[in-house]
């Protein structure tokens, strides 16, 4: 590779003391082959550069498509789970805003009797939201807000009207469960929040 | 930091389990500057705490709720299997018996009692014998639970509960022939004071309602709220310690 090749001063080559006109033509002319040869050798010299790169690249690619092949990417079964998990989104989704929905309306709840009617349906849902959640992550505790949401509800409906601030509670702690991601601090804020807020998590003792 | 009066383990897991107790315990916290300390934070872990750290590793060995349930007995959970016995089919009932559910519940329910153990209470805790159960935190590795640092024998050296004892040594010996004490309380102050066993291990752990009351010496109040008044009575009458009791509300 001549990339270092450098190019000769044109006017040194004309310009030399005694030099014939023939010796000056064949001094251009060397000069424009030596022109020639040194763009020839860089363009050759990016070109090789070029192919370099993408067998380089084509090496990573044949590669990671050997690992997809290995997990199956391929596979029509794999494809079907990976549109199920979209669908089971999709319906998590609407439980959630049933939940949701419901939960608005205990402000409406005329009396105890009226609340636990509508925690039927939110108990319902939940456990429901809860069957179709996966298992959670190790740091991620989104499911686990759903579960603290259930018991919740499951162990304060008929303990006596919820309030204001305890439906509001309710309401943040499913708005909380839409987040791809909770840790572990936010989860105990609202952990703390139901103590002060007088809701139950524990079961009466025996 | 000064508390007025220090909330025993009885009072830190009945205000958790025993809603009738807890309206009670919850006012008395609110209308006095109550706190607690790392001796009975301690005590609360190696009790309540490790029983359910076990019980979710009992979940992790079986496969049904059924499986679960044969293993706790008081074997595994001593006196507490009650306890532990009640919670659990009340939390099989809660999720209508879904093995999964229950597991993920269980999972996280060691580390709701270990931050209620706080919550209301802004003092921080006395820290008069730098307990060493209660710097034990529960960690998840290799698909089980676990509580490292929560065992104390006789020859670790990690904490302070013999400055302790050298401190309230005139009260410790007081207590060898308190009318009404425990035997078994008794024969741990002997081993102390005859033997020169260090207040560490299960001598520590026998001899802890002894710990919290003098403890609460420290209390501008020299209170100490508990439930356990027959056991707590006699050593309150002797080291000086006022209790505040529980009523049903």
């Amino acid at each position: 590779m001549s990339q270092t090749k450098e190019m000769l001063e044109f006017p040194y080559i004309f310009q030399k003391k005694g030099d014939t006109v023939d010796i000056q033509q064949k001094n251009i002319y060397d000069y424009i082959n030596i022109q020639k040869e040194y763009a020839q050798d860089n363009q050759i010299y990016a070109l090789e550069k070029r192919y370099s790169e993408i067998n380089q690249a084509l090496g990573i690619f044949n590669q990671r498509l050997t690992n997809l092949e290995r997990n199956n990417f391929w596979d029509n079964e794999e494809i079907e789970v990976s549109e199920e998990d979209m669908l089971q989104e999709q319906e998590q989704s609407v439980l959630t805003n049933d939940i949701l929905e419901e939960v608005n309306q205990l402000y409406h709840a005329e009396d105890i009797q009226d609340q636990i009617s509508c925690c039927v349906f939110i108990a319902e849902k939940t456990f429901e939201l809860l069957k179709m959640i996966d298992k959670p992550d190790e740091n991620n505790y989104k499911k686990q807000v759903v579960h603290l949401f259930y018991q919740v509800v499951k162990r304060n409906y008929a303990r006596g009207k919820f309030t204001k601030d305890q439906i509001s509670l309710m309401t943040q702690m499913i708005e909380k469960s839409r987040k791809p991601f909770v840790c572990e601090e936010e989860y105990f804020e609202l952990d703390e929040k139901l103590y002060l807020n007088k809701l139950e998590i524990f079961p009466e003792g025996e | 930091m000064l508390l007025e009066i220090l909330l025993d383990t009885t009072v830190q897991i009945e205000r958790i389990f025993k809603r009738a107790k807890r309206e009670q315990i919850e006012k008395i916290i609110e209308e006095h500057d109550c706190g607690s300390s790392t001796y009975v934070f301690g005590e609360y872990k190696s009790n309540m705490i490790r029983d359910f750290v076990t019980l979710y590793n009992i979940m992790c060995m079986e496969d049904n709720l059924a499986g679960v349930r044969e293993h706790i007995n008081d074997t595994v959970f001593h006196r507490n299997f009650q306890r532990v016995y009640y919670i659990y089919n009340d939390i099989c009932k809660l999720y209508n018996d879904d093995f999964e559910l229950i597991k993920e519940n269980l999972k996280i329910y060691a580390m709701h009692l270990e931050r209620r153990f706080q919550y209301g209470i802004e003092k921080k805790l006395l820290n008069e014998t730098d307990c060493h159960r209660a710097k034990a935190r529960i960690q998840f590795q290799n698909g089980r639970a676990e509580l490292p640092g929560i065992s104390c024998q006789k020859k670790d050296d990690f904490c302070k509960s013999c400055e302790f004892f050298e401190r309230h040594k005139e009260k410790f010996g007081s207590l060898k022939d308190k009318e009404g004490l425990p035997e078994k309380i008794k024969n741990a102050i002997v081993k102390m004071f005859e033997n020169h066993e260090p207040l560490k291990g299960n001598i520590c752990k026998t001899v802890g309602d002894c710990m919290i009351t003098l403890e609460a010496l420290d209390t501008t109040g020299k209170m100490v709220c508990t439930t356990n008044i027959e056991d707590f009575q006699p050593i309150c009458e002797s080291v000086g310690v006022t209790i505040c009791e529980v009523k049903k509300v």
